[in-house]
């Protein structure tokens, strides 16, 4: 075998006939399923004449523009930590996640893509741009599957508006970025 | 070859149907398009992300998701399988590139054989399975391109596309890939 693949022609055929499909070793079609009815808006992604339907989603990196005046209303979500009353406290912070998820998903709807000013921005910024967001997704993936579960788990309503908080700041931070690059075209 | 054209059509129409109504937001047809597609794109997922069967599942799921809420942006100018397969590759190097950032150096993958023993069922023997573990053991950015070139046919300018780097250095890091995996062979 070893003389054989001396000659990188023979190792690139080698590889060239190796499987292009490996099954999992389980079913990963029950996890899916799982994420896409926890991620918020999941279903009414579709046929509901949403943002997303604008071509210039494709890049998958999205800016709201509404996202200056949510986090003027971030404010709010801070209120349970200063209850004295855990029950009552408790009962703020699935309110004020709830309100928050509201105003995440009113956001998520105005998505545009930083796509649409390339040239400016470059591909290794929106490469960037597009892997911070994708570890948010991830993040959010992960918080929303164990809500699933605990619904009232008020550590995990916690963490949701901090990661909505992280959002909603990086979705403001594109929208600057967005509206300075279409300033300079 | 007759009856082979019309069964590739066949299934083509009735993909065709399952995004249409996949589209329209029936979940039912879109878990048909995964179970059309899923071990394509985990293999290209489990290679790019070197052999690693956790973050190879993490990444084909992500991708399914990913799909899901890109649908609509499908226009069928492709294959949904091309169509798939390139967004599957951009999400598993969108997250090599947040590893490579948090990491800071490419890091040897000292479970390599490991988890091609245990990540492929049908590929445990032989030269697949040196093959296999050559590759995985591939320094990052040689691996990708080897993998979209000789195993997936990508074209260099559409890895230079994918990856960000020159058409010049995919070809360079192809050579370069060969002759690891070659060397690698010889030991």
């Amino acid at each position: 075998m070893t003389t054989e693949h001396r000659d990188e022609a023979e190792v690139a055929r080698a590889i060239g006939e190796l499987p292009r499909a490996l099954p999992p070793k389980r079913d990963l079609w029950p996890g899916i399923e799982r994420k896409l009815s926890a991620r918020s808006g999941s279903t009414s992604v579709h046929g509901g004449g949403m943002g997303w339907r604008s071509p210039a989603i494709a890049a998958a990196v999205a800016v709201a523009f509404a996202a200056g005046v949510l986090l003027g209303r971030q404010v709010d979500t801070e209120a349970p930590g200063q209850q004295h009353d855990q029950t009552s406290a408790n009962r703020a912070l699935l309110a004020a996640t709830h309100a928050t998820e509201q105003e995440y998903r009113a956001a998520f709807k105005q998505f545009i893509s930083v796509g649409a000013t390339p040239a400016m921005l470059g591909q290794q910024a929106v490469q960037n741009i597009e892997g911070s967001w994708f570890e948010l997704q991830q993040a959010e993936t992960a918080l929303l599957t164990a809500l699933e579960e605990h619904p009232e788990n008020s550590y995990l309503n916690q963490k949701l508006l901090d990661l909505r908080a992280q959002q909603l700041e990086f979705m403001k931070q594109l929208a600057m970025l967005d509206q300075f690059s279409r300033r300079k075209t | 070859m007759q009856i082979e054209n019309t069964e590739r059509t066949d299934a083509a129409s009735q993909e065709a149907v399952w995004v249409s109504e996949a589209q329209a937001g029936n979940r039912r047809a879109f878990e048909r398009l995964y179970r059309t597609h899923c071990d394509r794109i985990h293999a290209l997922c489990w290679r790019l992300c070197g052999g690693d069967s956790a973050l190879a599942e993490d990444l084909v799921q992500e991708a399914f998701i990913r799909a899901w809420h890109k649908l609509d942006l499908f226009r069928g100018e492709s294959s949904f399988g091309t169509w798939m397969h390139r967004l599957a590759a951009n999400v598993a190097l969108s997250d090599r590139r947040i590893r490579l950032r948090r990491i800071g150096r490419e890091q040897p993958l000292d479970e390599a054989a490991e988890r091609t023993a245990a990540g492929v069922r049908d590929v445990t023997q032989g030269l697949r399975s040196d093959l296999e573990q050559a590759i995985s053991a591939l320094p990052e950015r040689a691996r990708t391109v080897l993998v979209l070139f000789d195993v997936e046919g990508y074209k260099h300018e559409e890895i230079a596309e994918l990856t960000g780097m020159a058409a010049g250095s995919s070809k360079a890091q192809l050579h370069r890939a060969r002759k690891l995996v070659r060397e690698a062979l010889e030991k």
